[in-house]
């Protein structure tokens, strides 16, 4: 399966990739993208079966990503890992089709439960 | 003593949690206290994220660049004698402010905006800083090196807390 990550820091990218790989994902492939407008661009090349993505983030949100997804009629899954994760914000993810929320810090722990349906 | 006005929404001990936190799970690391002499004077190297909302302040962690260095090579796990680029160190710890500065985030309730983290070095001041009231001051030890983690508030801020 293909996974798109998206994230303005590529050292949290390459955090991401790594607790994928903790988490037994390592089989997967997985395309970087380094903020939402790059991440559309991506998804629209590859055809991902899951989105990762940070919210906050230049040129394009994680959030307005989503949103332009689902306003193209794409329904790719689609989860948030980022630095907030309040219950305001998880319910704007759920409200715009959000599959999950991923707060950082995270643990391998918490891929395997969020992700272990997606991607089994 | 504590830096704390009394109604301050964000305090020492919230603030050390998420600390604790980010350490272990990013750097994989237990916080050491700083014990040597406080460093005042402005560090090397200032990684900064703003909130911005019903609650306005600013988190900031502040190091010499030889702890920058440390701590993105436990974030990305390098090995000993592998230099990482400027990029990636600033990257890394622009990382950590903005995992401290969501955390504090969350503890906040209302409408409050988390900003993108900057990274200052050398002679970049960043003005926003110079009207905010400190909250809560921590420094740590990383390795022989003091590593300060700082949250400062502005006047038009609400009160409000979860």
């Amino acid at each position: 399966m293909k996974v798109v990550i998206a994230d303005d820091s590529r050292v949290m990218r390459q955090i991401v990739l790594r607790t994928l790989r903790q988490a037994g994902f390592a089989h997967h492939e997985y395309v970087e993208a380094a903020d939402g407008a790059e991440a559309l661009e991506r998804i629209a090349e590859h055809g991902p079966e899951l989105v990762l993505s940070d919210w906050n983030m230049p040129n394009k949100t994680g959030i307005e990503l989503l949103r332009a997804l689902r306003a193209q009629g794409n329904t790719v899954p689609f989860g948030f890992v980022t630095s907030e994760g309040s219950p305001e914000m998880r319910d704007v993810a759920a409200q715009a089709g959000a599959l999950f929320v991923i707060a950082k810090p995270f643990t391998p722990e918490a891929f395997e439960d969020a992700l272990g349906a997606v991607l089994s | 003593m504590s830096l704390l006005p009394e109604t301050s929404p964000i305090d020492d001990e919230l603030v050390r949690a998420v600390v604790d936190q980010v350490w272990e799970s990013l750097l994989g690391a237990e916080v050491v206290p700083w014990y040597g002499e406080d460093p005042v004077a402005p560090p090397a190297l200032q990684a900064q994220v703003t909130l911005t909302g019903d609650w306005n302040g600013l988190v900031r962690l502040g190091c010499a660049e030889g702890a920058a260095e440390g701590i993105a090579a436990a974030m990305l796990m390098a090995g000993a004698d592998e230099e990482l680029p400027p990029e990636d160190v600033h990257d890394a710890v622009g990382e950590v402010v903005n995992v401290v500065g969501g955390n504090v985030k969350g503890a906040l309730l209302g409408d409050t905006a988390l900003g993108l983290p900057r990274v200052l070095t050398g002679p970049d001041h960043d003005t926003r800083t110079v009207a905010a009231v400190p909250v809560s001051r921590c420094v740590l030890d990383w390795h022989g090196l003091p590593v300060t983690v700082e949250v400062f508030t502005h006047e038009n801020t609400k009160e409000c807390r979860s």
